[in-house]
């Protein structure tokens, strides 16, 4: 698992302003009339780190933000502070040309088989297109490739002149992973690439997953709400909340002995076929607050069976509690 | 108003239900032979992946079947009668009152344009013919039952004001009203996060076992009924393959297709090693042959898989259509 | 497409018989439209070929006299009726198509614009779109027209100039809903220039949308150019479209010359109840088709 930190991701913060007319931006505080900007707070201060080889797997629950974070690094959105680091190499603010190399060596397969394709377009075209944009080929030498990649990922190459329509899910998703390995990157950032599809063909995707990483010596950050899947393809795992990494670990020493509140409370939340009986888990009331308004203090502290004082007021840092495993608790000072 | 219920254990019993669709490309047999009964309290899991028919049974229990797809065959008796034969009319005195439905949708199950309380109450005056404040009381009475906080003031407050999670236990609430005989949730939780899932699962489970109601789990998560329900009943492509008891099926599965799903979940085995798979995908199923359909994927089986369906019982109250296992 | 999304089509539009009605009417009106130099007794344009003594005749069949040379009657110039009906529906399907296409093309470029990119050009496109509705569209057509002189082409750029916002718009609507999908953030992931996202990867998707609103409006247009005609802002008077056919025998209506507007006014009738029933069906048959 030794290697250089291919990606390494510091201070990362993403904002989103929500749109509102002047008038709702108006309240009344205190007898004076203020103006007052709402934003989702997607991503706060975001400390991550990937090696060549690795699998990362990122969890959380929806609003955590870890969609976000995929995007961000991948440069769909430009981050509002912090550091995107690919090798070295600052690449967070980049765009349109400076941002070219680097397309090419991170790539992104994306969850919705039914709105990732193009519907109007062929196979051959959304497979080829990367290539065409980055000058790897062209003509004849592009399709040898393309077709080539679509048996690298299971379909038959014959379907490169199909429609997206004609597909099902699962092999739309192969054809999203040939358009991933199109341009042979380095690092593929996967959205949930399988969460959309039959429980009965996630499965052989994962398998081809697995086997793409060998074969194109690929280094993934696998992004799932699904822990068992995380589990079974991870080397290390990074749980998020609210736009905070609140643990990261190798995944053995994770899902052994959980040390973050929410991450014991999430892993007891999941239904598993090894014990038949549901587990009252950690804690099973309260909401999961709005990324707008942020809790003071540690953002779980709501919903903390084990919350004390200072949790409600200081932000906790992500301490190293042993080798390799960092978690962002309170209770570990 | 339909007779008093009957006090035998059987709540429902569903014999031979066949739903088929007639589209311009041919039929689709959503629902195809599918039998299986229902004791009162009991949690029946109906699993299966899209396409299964799973959903299509639910709506069909309840007479919600619209063009173009039609009940061709089959019985389905509620407290002993045969909800197939019987009017609209009758049908909606049924619906809402003794056998609920929960949607997948918290979204869209409630109306955004009426606040809650006069949703609930409105379900309360029709079907049990309540004055409006007695109505109200029991609608707050409901809320609190279902975990939520302050219930008198969240009465007058609009769906979209309350989180999925909250939704979908207002959405209970209303399905618990009536105090109905049979639940028939409709994957109640898979829009849900996970932690707010098994809060709303363990609610529901713990409000049927307290009000001896019985309710059918529908849903495409195995370890979710392996978790929450009492019996199984697997679905693919319209069939029922597989019938019994949870820790039954789940440690020792008799069709070839239950099997391959359980051992297809990561988690069962090393890691980071190649999973189990199914070969093959879902079956296409307009105009599908007779026989088992999972036959094209499965590593059993021989020719006659093609014409044999038959729910069969291999050891007591546990039965499959695999005739290979019969040996 | 591919074969069998048209032969799916064709099958679930053929179920309609008023759908079929409609389109043969307008394949009816167009083959006259094109063929009407040479299916016309008489060239209504030509000055030299009309006789003034042959105005206000009847049409044949109910004339007094044995022989009468106008099926359908002639109007005040001498003009044959028959001939002038044929080109006038002509000048009407040139119209309407033409501002149509140019209409269509110019707003669903903007709205294509206004929802990709969004921000102040999006404001601003969309306040001059507001702006523009809140004036009736024959007022507009009518002021422009006025200002600018009778004349085909003026005409066709007048309606154009009306119509353009209704395809900005729904161009807009699906832009923004299509620029949420995941393959358009792939595009732009792998580093495909904004421009080629817009026409190369977008375009494509939200073209059938504003081809049904297309179909429909070309009725509008046909009808909006015969009312600036009947008004006499329109063609000149030399050369009639349907519009300007009615405006003429409405003025001598009460004198007995009934067909002089009748039929012209039947014709527009029938071409505008074709279209409007096949861009009707056309909708229908597409928009779930949409959905999927």
């Amino acid at each position: 698992m030794s290697g250089s930190f291919l990606l390494q991701v510091k201070g990362l913060t993403k904002h989103f302003p929500i749109q509102k007319s002047i008038f709702d931006k108006l309240i009344l505080k205190q007898g004076r009339v203020r103006m007052i900007s709402q934003v989702v707070k997607a991503l706060n201060g975001v400390n991550l780190a990937i090696r060549r080889g690795e699998t990362l797997g990122l969890v959380g629950e929806s609003g955590c933000g870890k969609s976000t974070l995929a995007k961000t690094i991948i440069g769909l959105y430009p981050p509002t502070a912090g550091k995107v680091i690919y090798k070295n190499e600052e690449i967070g603010n980049l765009s349109g040309r400076a941002r070219q190399p680097y397309q090419k060596k991170i790539q992104m397969i994306f969850q919705d088989p039914f709105s990732s394709l193009n519907p109007r377009k062929k196979v051959m075209h959304i497979v080829g297109q990367p290539m065409s944009i980055h000058g790897i080929a062209s003509g004849r030498e592009r399709q040898e490739k393309v077709l080539k990649l679509l048996e690298k990922v299971g379909m038959d190459p014959a379907y490169a002149w199909r429609y997206p329509h004609q597909f099902s899910g699962g092999q739309r998703q192969r054809i999203g992973f040939a358009r991933a390995l199109a341009c042979e990157p380095e690092l593929v950032i996967a959205d949930e690439p399988i969460s959309a599809l039959d429980v009965s063909i996630q499965a052989q995707m994962l398998n081809l997953l697995m086997n793409l990483q060998t074969e194109f010596d690929l280094t993934y950050l696998f992004v799932s709400h699904d822990l068992s899947v995380v589990k079974h393809i991870s080397t290390s795992v990074a749980v998020m909340y609210l736009g905070f990494i609140v643990e990261t670990a190798a995944t053995e020493d994770i899902f052994d002995a959980p040390n973050h509140p929410y991450t014991r409370l999430l892993f007891s939340a999941i239904p598993s076929l090894d014990s038949l009986q549901f587990k009252e888990s950690v804690a099973l009331e309260g909401e999961v607050p709005t990324p707008i308004d942020l809790p003071a203090g540690c953002p779980f502290h709501p919903r903390c069976p084990n919350a004390f004082d200072p949790c409600r007021i200081t932000r906790p840092f992500l301490n190293e509690i042993a080798l390799g495993r960092l978690s962002a608790c309170h209770l570990n000072d | 108003m339909s007779p008093a219920p009957k006090r035998t254990p059987e709540i429902l019993r569903v014999s031979g239900l066949k739903t088929y669709f007639f589209t311009r490309k041919g039929v689709v047999k959503a629902v195809n032979d599918v039998s299986f009964s229902l004791k009162r309290g009991e949690i029946l899991g109906l699993v299966g992946e899209s396409g299964a028919g799973k959903s299509i049974t639910g709506f069909s229990i309840l007479g919600l079947i619209d063009e173009p797809g039609k009940i061709v065959e089959g019985e389905i008796l509620f407290e002993g009668e045969n909800l197939l034969t019987k009017t609209e009319r009758e049908l909606e005195v049924i619906r809402g009152n003794r056998i609920s439905m929960v949607f997948q949708d918290p979204q869209t199950s409630l109306d955004p344009v009426f606040t809650i309380g006069y949703q609930i109450i409105e379900a309360l005056m029709i079907h049990q013919q309540m004055t409006r404040s007695k109505a109200r009381r029991r609608a707050i009475g409901l809320l609190a039952s279902v975990g939520i906080p302050s219930p008198e003031e969240r009465l007058d407050d609009y769906p979209h004001q309350f989180s999925g999670g909250m939704r979908q236990r207002v959405v209970i609430s209303i399905a618990m009203a009536s105090n109905p005989a049979l639940i028939i949730a409709d994957e109640p939780s898979t829009a849900l996060d996970v932690t707010i899932q098994a809060q709303v699962l363990t609610l529901m489970q713990n409000l049927v076992r307290e009000h001896g109601t019985a309710m059918i789990l529908i849903t495409h998560d195995i370890a979710l009924v392996g978790q929450f329900c009492d019996t199984i009943c697997v679905m693919y492509a319209g069939r029922l393959v597989e019938m019994g008891p949870k820790a039954s099926v789940i440690r020792a599965p008799l069709h070839p297709y239950t099997r391959g799903l359980i051992r297809s979940i990561p988690g069962r085995q090393e890691r980071r090693k190649r999973l189990d798979q199914i070969p093959g995908m879902m079956p296409n199923l307009i105009n599908m042959p007779e026989g088992c359909p999972f036959s094209p994927r499965c590593d059993l089986g021989n020719d006659s898989c093609g014409s044999r369906s038959k729910l069969i019982e291999i050891k007591p109250g546990h039965f499959t259509t695999c005739w290979e296992r019969k040996a | 497409m591919n074969r069998q999304a048209w032969l799916d089509f064709w099958e679930e539009f053929r179920e309609s018989k008023i759908g079929i009605m409609g389109a043969a009417i307008t394949l009816l009106c167009l083959l006259i439209a094109v063929l009407a130099p040479l299916i016309s007794p008489q060239n209504p344009y030509d000055l030299s070929q009309l006789y003034l003594q042959n105005s206000h005749m009847s049409p044949t069949l109910l004339s007094k006299w044995s022989y009468e040379p106008f099926v359908l009657g002639s109007d005040g110039q001498g003009r044959c009726m028959y001939s002038a009906i044929l080109y006038g529906l002509r000048i009407s399907l040139y119209v309407g198509l033409s501002s149509t296409v140019i209409s269509a093309a110019f707003g669903t470029f903007l709205g294509l614009v206004s929802g990709y990119v969004g921000g102040r050009t999006d404001a601003l496109i969309m306040r001059i779109a507001d702006i523009q509705l809140s004036f009736p569209a024959i007022l507009i057509a009518l002021v422009i027209m006025a200002l600018w002189g009778q004349g085909l082409f003026k005409i066709i750029i007048a309606i154009s100039v009306v119509n353009w916002v209704f395809y900005a718009r729904t161009a807009r609507g699906s832009t923004l809903s299509e620029r949420e999908k995941d393959y358009v953030d792939a595009a732009r992931a792998t580093g495909v220039s904004t421009t080629v996202i817009m026409l190369r990867e977008i375009l494509p998707n939200i073209v059938a949308p504003i081809i049904v609103i297309a179909t429909v409006r070309i009725a509008h247009a046909i009808i909006l150019e015969s009312t600036l005609s009947f008004l006499g802002l329109g063609v000149p008077i030399t050369e009639p479209s349907l519009g300007s056919l009615i405006n003429e025998g409405y003025q001598v209506l009460f004198s007995g010359y009934w067909w002089i507007t009748i039929f012209p006014g039947l014709g527009l009738m029938l071409i505008v109840l074709g279209i409007n029933q096949l861009g009707d069906r056309l909708r229908d048959v597409l928009n779930p088709r949409l959905k999927r």
